[in-house]
C-alpha cells in the first residue's frame, strides 16, 4: 500500500522534474534569454543594430541638452519643471530629462555584445568574414566610445563598464572616471580596441544587406549608422591637443568621402548658399554632408521628439525655442557688407511661427499637416562641416592659419587657390587636387563661403612676432566657437566648443601642445593668456540668456566643473 | 500506520488529555432535544451514538436516555430540516442539544478546503468562512455580489458598463508588482484568467468570473489562513474556492430560473444650462483672444441677434446626459437538470443571460452550458469531471478620461445650445446626428466635442469570448482511511475585441490622434491556455474514539499561457470600411504580450483533533515557479501552523448559555509568485532598427528575484449563543510582507532607471467580523439580520532605501508609496484651505508664487501650499493627500419572512475612503470651451471676490486644475444594494416568485456619478474615478419552478 504511494509520487516528481530548467524558464518567443544568445550568426547583425538602437533613443536628448545648457535653447512656459530646471542648472535629482541612462544603456549594450561576438567567434569563426567581424567588432566599439564621449561632455564623469554587467548591485565594482582619463580611454578604444581587433574596422551594410546593389541614394545612409573612426578620434584628440592627430584624422576623413563615397565631406558647391537647409529635411541631398546619421521613421515606430518639442504647431508641445542672444548671432554676420546671416538664419535655423519664434531647422521635412505630427526628424552626429571645424581648430593650433582660416571662410576654390601642376601650391600642397576642385560644383568653398557670408579672422594672418601667434590662436580659437554656434546650431555641438577653449586656456591647463612658442618667448604664460579669461567670457555669453542675478555666469566662472550637469551616477 | 497512532496518542500525553478517558463500564446518558425558538422540545429525533447498535428517538418532551460502554463517545442527533448535531459526552450524564434548522439564513457548516474536499465546521480549526447555497439569493447575476457576504472580502462594482462585474480583494493590498487578486480555485482547478484590462476600448474590465452562474453555486468558501498555504506562493492574497453544482440525490429534478429586468441609469452630474454656458464662454474666451470682436467671430452665439442667419444651429437646449441612457432590459434563465442512479449522477445547466445597458449601444450577452459528472467505477474509484462552456458578447462603449469618445464625458461637455441632430434653416431636425464640421469638412472651433448621441448609436466597441474549463478528476479509495485524488484542468479562453469609431462619413465625433484620425479601427484578440495536475493521498482516521488524526501529501503543477495580439489603425476612406485592411499604412500600430508562467507545488498537511476540545495542524508547501530568478533557490518553503481551542466542547460543555465557543490561533505564510517570468531573466529584447531587426537588452537581469513572501498572525473566534441564534465570527491578522519586488530606483549607469528587486516590505493588519442573528425564527415568522465589518490598515515598511515610490498617471495624478503610510496613497499638491483661491491682486503678489516656467500666480488662481518654500509650486510640493482604503467596510443585511413570504435587504458601506474625482477634474476646468459643472459659476469673476472656485482661463496656464486635494473627495457610502420581495410556493416544491430593486439609494457625500466604481482589477487604480459608467438602479422580476 505505501509502496503504491511512494511510487506514484516518484513517478510524479520524476515527470515533473524531467525538463526541469525548461520547465521554469519557458519559452514565450517574444523575449531571447541570454543563454540561448548568439544562437545564428545573423543574431549577431541583430545585436549591432540593437545597439545602433540604442543610440537612436538617445541622439535627441544630446541636442536638447547641449542647447539648454549652452546658449542656443531656451524652454517656452509649456515646457515641464525637469526642463527647467536642466536649464536653469537646479538639483537633477531623478530628473528623466537629464538621465544620462540612455548613454549608459548603449554601452550596456555594446559590451554585451562585444562579450558575445568574441565569445561566437572563438567557438565558430567561419560564419561571418573576417572583415565583417572586425567591422562589427570595431562598430560596437565605437557606440561604446561615442557613449563615453558624450558622457564626458555632458557630465564631466562616467562610470567605466568594460565589461557586460549581468546583475544587479555590481556597478560600485567599476570605477568613475573624470573628463581627461574617459578621453585617453575613448581614444585607446579606437586605436587599440580589443582583444587584438582595433575600434576602427566597419562593416560595409549596403553590401551586407542590399547584395548586388551599388551605393545609391536609396542605400547610402546604411553605412553611416555607426560614427567614423575618423570623427571620434579628430575629436578626441582635440580634447588632448594633440592637434596633429586631430588634423590626420580630419584629412583622413575627408580624403575617404572623396575617394570612395563619391566626392562627400569637401564642403563644396553642391550645398552651396541656398542648398545648405536642405542638409537638415531631404535624405537624399545630405549624403556628402552627414557622416553619422540617424534616421527615424514613424510608420516604424521609431521617433525621437525634436519635432514635438520644437513646432508650435498642433498638435506639438513647443517646449523648446531659440534664445534671443542665438538668434542675434545670425543677426550681425556680414555678406558683402549686408547684416544677417541669410541661408543659415531667419527661416532657417529659426523662424517666426504663429506669433512665436520656433527652432526650425528640423521642423522643415515636417511641416506638412500630414507631417507635422511624425516626429521623424532625421538626427545628424557628425558631418563635414564639423570635420572641417575641427580641422580649422587644429590648424589654428599648430599655428597653420592660412589654411585654417581658408577652410573656415572661402575655401580652396573661394579663395582662388589654383593647382599648380597635379598639387596646390604651399601650403596647400598636402590636400589632393581631386577633392579640392578649382572648378565645378566639388569646388570646395569653405564654411562660411558656403553660405556667402563675409570671411572672419584674417587679422591673424598678419601675425608679426612668436607672441602675436600666440595672442591670436586665443581669438581664432573663439571664432571657430561662434562659427560652430552658427553652422551647427541646435545641433549639439557649440556648448562643448566652448568648454573646450575654457579648458585648453585654463591657467592650469596642459601647455606642451604650445611649447614651440612659449619656449621662443622663454615664457610658459605670455601675457597671461591661459587664465580665466576664456571662461569668463563664455560663462558671460551663456549667462546672458537669463535673467540677471541668476547665478548662472558666476557659477560658470568660479570653475570648470560647474560646466558639467551634476547628475548622481554611482550607487 | 503505527506512526500516526503513537504521534497521536505521543501529542495527548504531552497535553495531559489522558486523565479524559473514562474507565466506567456501564454509563447512563440522558438528553433533551430543542429547537431554537421557544425551546421546544423535538420529539422523532433520531440520536446516534457511538458503540451504540441501535440509534434512539426522542419522546415527546425530546427527551431520550440511553445506556453506554463508556463516557467518552461522540452523540450525533439529527432531525429532518436541522443540521446533524454532533458533539462529544465528554463524561456528561445529562446532555441539552440545541438544533440548528437548515434553513437558518447566513449559516454554513460546510467548508470546502484544497485538495481535500470539504470540511465541516464542527473540524474547522482555521480562518474559513463559507457562503452555501441557500444563501446566494436567486436574483443574483453575478457572482461576486455573493462575495460581498463574507467578511474581509471588499468587493467594489468596477462600473454600469454591462459585463464588468465587481472588483474583490482580501484584507488590502499587500505587493507593488505581483497579482493582488485572491487565488480563485474553481471545482478544484486554480483558476488564472487574464486581468488585464481591454488593450483597445478604454477602460474595459471585463469581470473574469463572468462565465460562472450563481444558479450553479454550490458552496464558496474563502481561505484566508492556513490552508491557503498549501497554494504556496499562489495563496498571498487569499484563495476563494468555488464548488459548483452536484447532483446528490438520486431522483431527476428539474430547476428553471428566470428573471426579466430593467437597468436605469441613476447618476448624472449638474453641467451649466444655456445662459451659463453662455456666460462661461464668453469669460473664458476673454483669456483666449485679445478683444471681444474675435471672440464674437468664433462664437457667434454669445450675441443676441434675432435676425443672425444661423441661429438654428444655436437656439436648443439639449439636455445630453438623458440622451444617451436608455433603460436596458436584463434577463438571465438558467435550466437545470440532475439525477441520475448509483452509479452515475449528473447535473447540467444550460442558460442564457442578456444584460442590456443603461447607456445606448451597450449590451451583455452570455450563452452557457456546464456538465458535471460523478461516476463511482467500482467500489473504490470515482471519477468526476466538470464541463463548462460559455459563449459572450459585448457591445460597449468607451469609458476612461477619453473626451471624445466617452459619452457620458461627451455628454457633460457638449454645450447644452446645440442639437443632437442636424436642423435646416427653418429650425427642423433632419435625420442625421448633427455634424461637427463646416461645409469644408474643418472641426467648428466652438463646437469641438463629439455629439454624445453619435457616439452612442455610431461607434462600435465589441468583444467575444469563448470560455471553456474542463476538468477530470480520479479517486481512488484505498480503505476508509486513505484516498489518492488525481486532477486536471484545462481552462482556455479566446476574446476578440473590435472597435470602430466613425467620423469620415459621419462628421459628428471628434477625430482622435492628436485630430489625425478622423475615423479609427482597432482591433485584438488574446488566448489563455492554463492547464493543471495535481495528485493528492488524503488520510483520515480516529482512534479510540477520541484523537482525529487527518493528513496529506500532494503536488500540482500549473503550466499557464497568455498571449494578446491588438493594432490599431485609422482612416479608411470612408466609414463603411470598418478593418485594419483600409486604415492608412502610417496609422498601423500594433502592441502585444505573450506571457508564459509555470509553476510547481508539493504539499503536506496534517491535522490533530482531541475529542472535538483541541485541534492542531501544520501545513506546509514547497513550492518553485518560473518567475524565480535562475540564480534564486527555485524552491521556496512555506510553512503553517494553528491550533484551536472548542470551549463548548471542554471547559463550557454544560453551560447552555453559550452554544459554541472556539478560540483559534494561526501562523501562516504564502508567497506570491504571481508575476511576470521575465520580471528576473537575463534576456534580449527585439528592437528594431528602422526595418531591420535590432536586439536589445532589456535592463539590468535581477536574477536574483524569489517570490514575495507573506507571514500572518491570525487570532479568531467562533461563537454561538442564544441557543445558536446568535453566531459571531471575529478574527484579528496581522500580516508582515517581506521581499516585495519593487522597481528599485536605480543609478543610471545600469542604463535604466529602475531595477526589480525584492526590496521592500509592508504590513497588513486589521479586523473582520460577521455576525447573523435571527431576532425571531419561529415556523411562520422568522426575522434574521446580519452584518460584517472589515477594516484593514496597510503601511509600507520599508522601500530598499527609498523614502517613497512615486507612480504617476499621464493625466499627472500619482500615487505614492511611503514607509510609514498606505500603499498607493494619492500624491499631489495642496491647496491652502484657509484661502483657497487669491481673492485680490495683492494676495497673490505677497504670496510672491510661480510656476516652473516662471509665471506668477494672479488673483483669482488657486492657492497651493509652496511646502518646500521655494516659492515655486511645482510637483515637488506634492504631499500625500490620503488613500483610497476604506477605514470600515463590510455589509448591513436583514431579511423577514413570513410563511412563504420574504422581504430581505443588503446594503453595503464603506467608510473614510478618498476617491480622486477625475470626472469633476474635467468638468471644473475651465480651461476651453465645452460645458461645465454648475459649481463653475462659482468661479472668481473679479477682484476681492472670495470663492474657492478659480477663474476661467483658456488653456489653464497656472495650472489651477492639476492634480490637488481640489480633486479628492471622501468617498464615504451606504447604499441599499438589493431589496427583494419574494414568495415561495412551498407546496410546489419550493418554487419561488420575486420582484428585487438594486441600489435603490446611496448616502453619500461623494460629488461625482458613484462612490462605488473602480478603473479595472489594478489595485495601483483604486480609487481612480475615471468617468465610468455609475451602477445601474436595477428593478427584477424573476421565478424559479423546481419540479
Amino acid at each position: 500500500m505505501k509502496k503504491l504511494i511512494y511510487s506514484i509520487f516518484a513517478l510524479a516528481i520524476a515527470v515533473s522534474f524531467s525538463s526541469c530548467s525548461d520547465f521554469f524558464n519557458p519559452d514565450t518567443s517574444e523575449i531571447l534569454l541570454e543563454k540561448d544568445y548568439v544562437g545564428d550568426y545573423t543574431e549577431l547583425y541583430s545585436g549591432y543594430m540593437g545597439i545602433a538602437s540604442a543610440v537612436k533613443d538617445v541622439a535627441d536628448q544630446e541636442l536638447f541638452l547641449e542647447g539648454l545648457r549652452g546658449d542656443f535653447m531656451e524652454p517656452t512656459s509649456n515646457a515641464p519643471r525637469e526642463i527647467w530646471d536642466v536649464y536653469n542648472h537646479q538639483d537633477l535629482t531623478n530628473n528623466s530629462f537629464a538621465s544620462p541612462k540612455g548613454y549608459y544603456n548603449v554601452i550596456m549594450n555594446a559590451n554585451d555584445y562585444l562579450a558575445h561576438i568574441f565569445a561566437y567567434h572563438k567557438k565558430d569563426s567561419t560564419s561571418i568574414s573576417d572583415t565583417n567581424f572586425k567591422g562589427m567588432v570595431g562598430g560596437a566599439l565605437r557606440y561604446k566610445v561615442w557613449a563615453y564621449l558624450q558622457l564626458a561632455k555632458i557630465y564631466g564623469e562616467a562610470v567605466y563598464l568594460d565589461e557586460p554587467v549581468t546583475s544587479y548591485g555590481e556597478i560600485s565594482k567599476y570605477p568613475v572616471l573624470k573628463f581627461d582619463d574617459i578621453i585617453s580611454k575613448c581614444i585607446s578604444l579606437v586605436e587599440n580596441g580589443t582583444n587584438g581587433v582595433t575600434g576602427k574596422g566597419d562593416v560595409d551594410w549596403i553590401a551586407a544587406l542590399f547584395p548586388g546593389q551599388t551605393l545609391g541614394d536609396a542605400n547610402w545612409h546604411w553605412n553611416k549608422i555607426c560614427p567614423r573612426p575618423e570623427c571620434l578620434l579628430a575629436e578626441l584628440y582635440l580634447y588632448q591637443n594633440n592637434f596633429q592627430k586631430t588634423k590626420e584624422n580630419c584629412i583622413a576623413f575627408i580624403k575617404r568621402g572623396g575617394e570612395q563615397e563619391n566626392y562627400s565631406y569637401q564642403i563644396n558647391l553642391s550645398e552651396y548658399n541656398g542648398e545648405w537647409q536642405k542638409m537638415f529635411y531631404l535624405r537624399t541631398s545630405m549624403r556628402k554632408e552627414n557622416s553619422f546619421l540617424l534616421f527615424y521613421d514613424y510608420s516604424l515606430h521609431q521617433t525621437n521628439r525634436l519635432v514635438n518639442y520644437y513646432s508650435n504647431t498642433y498638435p506639438n508641445s513647443y517646449y523648446l525655442k531659440p534664445t534671443i542672444v542665438g538668434i542675434n548671432r545670425f543677426k550681425v554676420q556680414t555678406a558683402s557688407g549686408v547684416v544677417g546671416d541669410t541661408y543659415r538664419g531667419t527661416g532657417v535655423t529659426y523662424k517666426e511661427v504663429n506669433g512665436d519664434t520656433v527652432i526650425y531647422k528640423f521642423l522643415q521635412g515636417n511641416l506638412t499637416a500630414d507631417k507635422i505630427y511624425t516626429n521623424d526628424a532625421s538626427i545628424t552626429l557628425y558631418r563635414a562641416a564639423e570635420m572641417h571645424m575641427f580641422l580649422v581648430e587644429a590648424l589654428v593650433g599648430l599655428g597653420r592659419f592660412q589654411e585654417a582660416l581658408t577652410f573656415l571662410n572661402k575655401g580652396i576654390s573661394g579663395a582662388g587657390i589654383k593647382p599648380v601642376g597635379t598639387a596646390f601650391p604651399a601650403p596647400f600642397q598636402e590636400y589632393p587636387t581631386t577633392l579640392y576642385l578649382a572648378t565645378g560644383d566639388k569646388s570646395n568653398s569653405g564654411i562660411r563661403g558656403r553660405v556667402n557670408l563675409d570671411a572672419v579672422g584674417v587679422f591673424a594672418l598678419n601675425s608679426a612676432s612668436v607672441l602675436d601667434t600666440l595672442v591670436n590662436m586665443r581669438r581664432l580659437d573663439s571664432l571657430i566657437v561662434e562659427e560652430a554656434s552658427l553652422e551647427l546650431a541646435g545641433e549639439g555641438k557649440a556648448y562643448y566648443a566652448m568648454n573646450r577653449m575654457a579648458r585648453r586656456w585654463s591657467s592650469n591647463a596642459d601647455r606642451s601642445w604650445a611649447s614651440h612658442w612659449t619656449n621662443a618667448l622663454g615664457n610658459s604664460n605670455p601675457n597671461n593668456l591661459w587664465g580665466s579669461d576664456v571662461q569668463n567670457t563664455w560663462a558671460a555669453k551663456i549667462g546672458a540668456k537669463y535673467t540677471k542675478g541668476s547665478g548662472i555666469t558666476s557659477s560658470l566662472q568660479s570653475s570648470l566643473d560647474n560646466w558639467f550637469m551634476k547628475y548622481k551616477i554611482s550607487e | 500506520m503505527n506512526k500516526f497512532k503513537i504521534s497521536a496518542l505521543c501529542i495527548a500525553l504531552i497535553l495531559g488529555m489522558v486523565a479524559g478517558y473514562a474507565q466506567t463500564t456501564t454509563w447512563n446518558l440522558e438528553g433533551t432535544i430543542l429547537e431554537p425558538y421557544y425551546n421546544n422540545p423535538v420529539e422523532g429525533a433520531i440520536v446516534s451514538i457511538t458503540g451504540l447498535k441501535e440509534s434512539v428517538k426522542t419522546d415527546k418532551d425530546g427527551k431520550f436516555s440511553v445506556k453506554l460502554a463508556s463516557s467518552t463517545g461522540e452523540i450525533s442527533v439529527w432531525f429532518p430540516g436541522y443540521y446533524t448535531s454532533k458533539q462529544p459526552i465528554s463524561g456528561r450524564k445529562t446532555i441539552t442539544v440545541i438544533l440548528i434548522p437548515e434553513e437558518k439564513s447566513g449559516y454554513s457548516e460546510n467548508m470546502l478546503l484544497p485538495f481535500k474536499g470539504s470540511t465541516n465546521i464542527r473540524e474547522k480549526q482555521t480562518n474559513l468562512f463559507s457562503i452555501q447555497k441557500k444563501d446566494i439569493s436567486i436574483n443574483k447575476t453575478d457572482i461576486e455580489q455573493v462575495f460581498s457576504k463574507i467578511p474581509g472580502l471588499q468587493v467594489i462594482g468596477k462600473s454600469g458598463m454591462p459585463g464588468e462585474g465587481s472588483f474583490f480583494g482580501i484584507r488590502g493590498t499587500n505587493t507593488f508588482t505581483a497579482s493582488s487578486s485572491p487565488l480563485i480555485v474553481v471545482n478544484g482547478i486554480p483558476y488564472m484568467p487574464d486581468m488585464n484590462e481591454s488593450g483597445i476600448i478604454g477602460g474595459f474590465s471585463k469581470s473574469v468570473l463572468n462565465s460562472l452562474n450563481p444558479r450553479d453555486i454550490q458552496n464558496i468558501t474563502v481561505l484566508k489562513g492556513s490552508d491557503a498555504t498549501l497554494y504556496g506562493s499562489l495563496g498571498s492574497n487569499g484563495v476563494i474556492m468555488i464548488e459548483t453544482d452536484k447532483a446528490v440525490d438520486l431522483d431527476t429534478k428539474v430547476e428553471f430560473s428566470s428573471q426579466l429586468g430593467v437597468d436605469l441609469n441613476q447618476s448624472t452630474m449638474p453641467v451649466m444650462g444655456v445662459k451659463d454656458y453662455k456666460n462661461y464662454i464668453s469669460n473664458v474666451s476673454l483669456t483666449k483672444y485679445s478683444d471681444m470682436a474675435s471672440a464674437l467671430a468664433s462664437f457667434p452665439y454669445l450675441v443676441d441677434d434675432q435676425t443672425y442667419y444661423y441661429k438654428y444651429l444655436y437656439n436648443n437646449n439639449t439636455n445630453w446626459q438623458n440622451l444617451i441612457y436608455t433603460p436596458g432590459i436584463t434577463t438571465d434563465n438558467v435550466l437545470k437538470i440532475k439525477g441520475g442512479d448509483e452509479i452515475a449522477k449528473y447535473d447540467i445547466s444550460i442558460g442564457y443571460k442578456n444584460k442590456g445597458g443603461q447607456m445606448v449601444g451597450t449590451n451583455y450577452s452570455k450563452y452557457y452550458c456546464r456538465a458535471n459528472a460523478d461516476v463511482n467505477l467500482s467500489r473504490k474509484i470515482s471519477f468526476n469531471s466538470s464541463i463548462m462552456m460559455s459563449y459572450m458578447d459585448y457591445s460597449l462603449q468607451e469609458q476612461g478620461i477619453l473626451e471624445n469618445t466617452n459619452p457620458l464625458l461627451a455628454a457633460m461637455k457638449k454645450g447644452p445650445i446645440f442639437s443632437a441632430y442636424d436642423k435646416d434653416a427653418n429650425n427642423n431636425l433632419l435625420p442625421s446626428y448633427a455634424s461637427i464640421r463646416d461645409a469644408d469638412g474643418n472641426l467648428i472651433e466652438n463646437n469641438s466635442v463629439s455629439n454624445p448621441l453619435a457616439l452612442v448609436n455610431k461607434v462600435t466597441a465589441t468583444d467575444q469570448d469563448y470560455d471553456i474549463q474542463i476538468n477530470a478528476g480520479l479517486n481512488y479509495k484505498m480503505n476508509d482511511n486513505i484516498s489518492i485524488n488525481g486532477i486536471m484542468g484545462l481552462y482556455y479562453f479566446f476574446s476578440r475585441q473590435n472597435f470602430f469609431m466613425p467620423g469620415v462619413t459621419e462628421t459628428s465625433i471628434m477625430p482622435l490622434s492628436n485630430l489625425l484620425a478622423n475615423n479609427t479601427v482597432r482591433s485584438a484578440q488574446g488566448v489563455t491556455f492554463n492547464t493543471y495536475f495535481n495528485l493528492n493521498a488524503n488520510y483520515k482516521k480516529t482512534f479510540n474514539d477520541i484523537h482525529l488524526v487527518k493528513a496529506s501529501i500532494g503536488a500540482q503543477v500549473a503550466i499557464n499561457n497568455n498571449e494578446y495580439n491588438a493594432a490599431s489603425g485609422y482612416n479608411t476612406a470612408n466609414d463603411y470600411y470598418k478593418t485594419l485592411g483600409y486604415v492608412s499604412s502610417s496609422s498601423r500600430n500594433y502592441y502585444g504580450y505573450l506571457n508564459a508562467w509555470n509553476w510547481m507545488n508539493y504539499n503536506a498537511n496534517a491535522q490533530y483533533i482531541y475529542n472535538q476540545q483541541l485541534a492542531f495542524g501544520a501545513n506546509i508547501s514547497v513550492d518553485a515557479s518560473s518567475s524565480t530568478g535562475t540564480d534564486a533557490t527555485l524552491f521556496q518553503v512555506y510553512p503553517a501552523v494553528n491550533a484551536t481551542w472548542m470551549a463548548k466542547n471542554s471547559i463550557l460543555k454544560d453551560v447552555n448559555t453559550i452554544n459554541k465557543l472556539n478560540i483559534r490561533a494561526e501562523y501562516s505564510t504564502t508567497g506570491n509568485s504571481r508575476y511576470s517570468s521575465s520580471l528576473s531573466k537575463y534576456y534580449y529584447v527585439s528592437k528594431v532598427f528602422n526595418e531591420l531587426s535590432g536586439l536589445t537588452r532589456s535592463g539590468i537581469p535581477n536574477t536574483k528575484i524569489v517570490p514575495e513572501f507573506n507571514q500572518t498572525f491570525n487570532l479568531g473566534t467562533d461563537v454561538s449563543v442564544l441557543n445558536n441564534r446568535l453566531d459571531l465570527t471575529a478574527d484579528v491578522y496581522y500580516t508582515k510582507n517581506s521581499n516585495l519586488i519593487m522597481p528599485v530606483s536605480s543609478t543610471s549607469s545600469y542604463g535604466t532607471d529602475y531595477v526589480y528587486a525584492n526590496a521592500a516590505s509592508a504590513e497588513n493588519k486589521g479586523v473582520e467580523l460577521g455576525a447573523q442573528f435571527a431576532v425571531i425564527q419561529t415556523k411562520d415568522l422568522k426575522w434574521y439580520v446580519g452584518a460584517t465589518v472589515s477594516s484593514n490598515k496597510s503601511d509600507v515598511l520599508s522601500l530598499g532605501g527609498q523614502k517613497n515610490m512615486v507612480m504617476s498617471m499621464s493625466d499627472g495624478s500619482a500615487v505614492i508609496s511611503e514607509v510609514g503610510n498606505s500603499l498607493y496613497s494619492f500624491y499631489g499638491l495642496q491647496v491652502d484651505e484657509s484661502n483657497p483661491v487669491f481673492s485680490t491682486s495683492d494676495q497673490a503678489k505677497n504670496a510672491k508664487l510661480r510656476t516652473a516656467a516662471g509665471k506668477y500666480y494672479q488673483a483669482g488662481d488657486m492657492h497651493f501650499v509652496d511646502q518646500n518654500n521655494d516659492s515655486i509650486i511645482d510637483d515637488r510640493d506634492r504631499i500625500n493627500l490620503g488613500s483610497a482604503n476604506p477605514t470600515f467596510f463590510g455589509t448591513i443585511n436583514t431579511s423577514i419572512q413570513y410563511k412563504g413570504f420574504e422581504l430581505s435587504a443588503n446594503f453595503g458601506y464603506s467608510l473614510g475612503n478618498k476617491m480622486y474625482n477625475a470626472v469633476r477634474r474635467s468638468m471644473e476646468s475651465m480651461s476651453d470651451f465645452t460645458n461645465q459643472l454648475v459649481s463653475v459659476n462659482n468661479r472668481w469673476m473679479s477682484e476681492g471676490q472670495v470663492t474657492s472656485m478659480p477663474r476661467a482661463s483658456y488653456g489653464d496656464p497656472l495650472g489651477n486644475s492639476q492634480f490637488s486635494d481640489r480633486w479628492i473627495e471622501d468617498a464615504s457610502y451606504l447604499k441599499l444594494k438589493e431589496l427583494t420581495l419574494s414568495y415561495n410556493f412551498k407546496f410546489m416544491n419550493g418554487t419561488t416568485v420575486y420582484i428585487t430593486g438594486e441600489n435603490l439609494f446611496t448616502i453619500t457625500r461623494y460629488l461625482g456619478l458613484d462612490p462605488e466604481n473602480m478603473y479595472s482589477y489594478d489595485t495601483s487604480l483604486r480609487g481612480f474615478d475615471y468617468g465610468k459608467v455609475a451602477l445601474p438602479r436595477s428593478f427584477k422580476v424573476g421565478f424559479n419552478v423546481k419540479l
